[in-house]
């Protein structure tokens, strides 16, 4: 009887160490499994999200006033901006002013103040034969105002006019050279 | 009489003859400098600001302010009025004025403002002086406080020379 007692003891302590070397190689083999790899491309620093193909219309009063799109828009919470690569801006004109179609290698668009500086090979073009360019432009929303501090160069008919500093005001397509400005106008419009 | 008229006629034709070559210029480009530019779209006009000079050919303009204006689908330049200290030099010849106007279209250019115009050692001041391009011939007009006045130097070292 007693050597019976013992026999089921035993019985029962092999149980026991069966079932903890089950458990150990259930745990160790689902440490052994590879993590999968991520599908998503890491975003760099300081990007909250990121976005291809941005766009993103301004209205007001039911009008567009502008329309900004771009390759890819990073955006960064904390500085409440998106910084765009491939930016193209349409500018609507009141009163039958038409289009103006600006374009900059990158940009970075201010959220709050819904400012926008173009960088870069920044070249605006209107359905109406004007167009300017310089190397950087800033966008005053508040002032619906092309700003820069740099040389700029404006196009039309007939004329070609240079200057440091520009302020050119989207809505009514007034615009003033600041310094150092130079203006050829060529009779017969060519 | 007869002698005054003729250097009178002379004097005139000499002081503003060389504006003839504006004729020939008012296809050149026009090249204006400046320190400031203001543009409106609406008024089709462009206002240089601040020690301006216009060149077109070889007559150059210097003003304080000059407002161009343009108009028709090929933005012709239809008028180009000067304000302040007005000088325009062609060669030795020179007009000052404090306003003066210039109209392509018309080839005429009116200057006022007490206007002058210097050729040597000859002058000739009136209230308005109006420059025909095309003509070549000038109208010196009077005013009521201002009367045309000639100092002509008929054995000047400019005689017989165009001006």
């Amino acid at each position: 009887m007693h050597n019976f007692n013992n026999f089921k003891r035993f019985l029962g302590v092999l149980a026991v160490v069966a079932s903890l070397l089950v458990i150990a190689t259930i745990v160790f083999r689902m440490q052994q499994e590879v993590a999968p790899k991520l599908s998503v491309r890491k975003l760099p620093l300081q990007v909250d999200v990121s976005l291809h193909k941005f766009h993103y219309t301004e209205t007001k009063q039911g009008i567009k006033r502008w329309e900004l799109t771009a390759d890819r828009a990073d955006y960064n919470k904390q500085a409440d901006i998106s910084y765009l690569s491939g930016v193209q801006m349409v500018v609507h004109g009141a009163g039958g002013l038409g289009e103006l179609l600006i374009t900059a290698d990158r940009g970075e668009y201010n959220n709050g103040t819904r400012d926008i500086a173009l960088i870069g090979n920044v070249r605006g073009k209107s359905n109406k034969g004007y167009g300017f360019s310089a190397p950087r432009v800033n966008y005053v929303a508040a002032r619906s105002m092309l700003q820069t501090s740099e040389r700029a160069r404006l196009t039309d008919i007939g004329s070609e006019l240079e200057g440091t500093g520009m302020e050119y005001y989207t809505q009514t397509r007034k615009f003033r050279l600041l310094k150092d400005v130079s203006a050829v106008y060529r009779q017969g419009g060519k | 009489m007869r002698r005054i008229v003729s250097c009178l006629a002379l004097l005139l034709a000499l002081a503003t003859a060389g504006y003839a070559a504006q004729g020939g210029n008012n296809k050149e480009p026009l090249k204006i400098k400046s320190d400031t530019l203001n543009t409106d779209n609406e008024k089709k006009t462009a206002t240089f600001e601040g020690k301006v000079v216009a060149r077109q050919g070889d007559m150059t303009l210097y003003t304080d302010r000059l407002v161009v204006t343009y108009s028709g689908p090929n933005n012709e330049v239809s008028q180009v009025e000067a304000f302040g200290n007005v000088r325009i030099v062609q060669e030795e010849r020179q007009a000052t004025g404090a306003h003066g106007i210039y109209d392509p279209k018309q080839a005429r250019i009116i200057l006022d403002g007490n206007p002058k115009v210097v050729s040597g050692e000859d002058v000739v001041t009136g209230r308005i002086i109006t420059y025909y391009v095309n003509e070549q011939k000038s109208v010196v007009t009077s005013g009521p406080k201002e009367r045309v006045e000639a100092v002509i130097h008929p054995g000047g070292k400019n005689v017989g020379a165009k001006p």
